[in-house]
């Protein structure tokens, strides 16, 4: 049985892994299984589940465990589901994508920026464009100021939510 | 009770537990609530004890003993973080403010932010 965040659960295990990684965490349990049997359970190949497994190994998500078969001296392993972790992982990329954004924030408050209003064009802060005469040197047009006050806002909400998401 | 119909009564207890929160809930009050037996009861709860889910309490309550189960697990949201670039960027590694691959130059990390940013009179958005 998967606890209730399900959903979170197979969100981690996606970009841990992809959607191989979602299958496989669909039918691994706090039971341990072998990767033959979670492999015909999920209906991948056995290769393809192994290599999510690992990937769901190296980002924490299951545990493993190996035992050696008495009779062909090779190893088994066994998996099972690592919920320990669940809140650490999650917790961690909200932070580094916290810190990313705060930066952002941060560049967005300290600058001007100057744009053309070309689609697929970037902003240019007042260095940048004084560098480039005000002229896109993307595809040629003036750059005029850019009002980024819809940015600064943007930011600051998504800052606030992850924040208060991380306090709770 | 099918196997689904038996997963289903341990998802019902583990979400009446965690909603419980700190204070806990009587195993007594929990069975009543999923509307089970209370071998029924003290087997949900004995399993999912088992399973890493919750913790056990030993409480006399009315003059008997009955356990208070408390949750192992928080509800964990990734509402704030769904579909955010960085998640599945191959840059992810070495991109840190004033690194080789900066943040504050992200095209679709700052897209990502004005699409899903929960801006007030705007919460629908999302």
């Amino acid at each position: 049985m998967i606890p209730l965040e399900e959903d979170v659960l197979e969100f981690i295990a996606w970009v841990i892994g992809g959607d191989e990684a979602v299958r496989v965490i669909r039918v691994l349990g706090e039971k341990e299984m072998s990767d033959e049997e979670i492999a015909r359970k999920a209906n991948l190949k056995e290769d393809v589940a192994r290599r999510a497994l690992y990937n769901l190994y190296q980002g924490l998500l299951v545990r493993m465990r190996r035992e050696r078969d008495e009779e062909t001296g090779r190893y088994k392993f066994f998996w099972s589901l690592n919920l320990d972790q669940v809140e650490a992982i999650v917790r961690d990329w909200k932070r580094k994508i916290l810190k990313k954004l705060e930066a952002m924030l941060e560049h967005e408050q300290n600058n001007q920026f100057f744009f053309c209003g070309t689609p697929g064009c970037r902003r240019y802060t007042f260095d940048e464009a004084y560098e480039h005469m005000f002229r896109c040197p993307r595809c040629g047009r003036p750059l005029e100021f850019y009002d980024n006050s819809k940015e600064i806002k943007a930011l600051k909400a998504k800052i606030k939510q992850i924040k208060a998401e991380l306090e709770a | 009770m099918s196997k689904a119909g038996k997963e289903s009564l341990y998802q019902k207890a583990l979400k009446i537990i965690m909603e419980a929160g700190e204070e806990g809930i009587l195993q007594s009050e929990l069975w009543k609530l999923l509307g089970a037996t209370s071998r029924e009861g003290s087997r949900i709860a004995l399993k999912l004890e088992r399973r890493g889910l919750i913790t056990r309490r030993r409480e006399l309550h009315d003059g008997r003993w009955t356990y208070r189960l408390f949750p192992k697990i928080r509800k964990i949201s990734v509402a704030s973080i769904v579909g955010c670039p960085c998640l599945t960027c191959p840059d992810a590694f070495r991109c840190a403010p004033g690194g080789v691959v900066d943040p504050v130059y992200c095209y679709d990390l700052s897209r990502w932010v004005l699409e899903t940013a929960p801006i007030e009179g705007d919460e629908g958005k999302e």
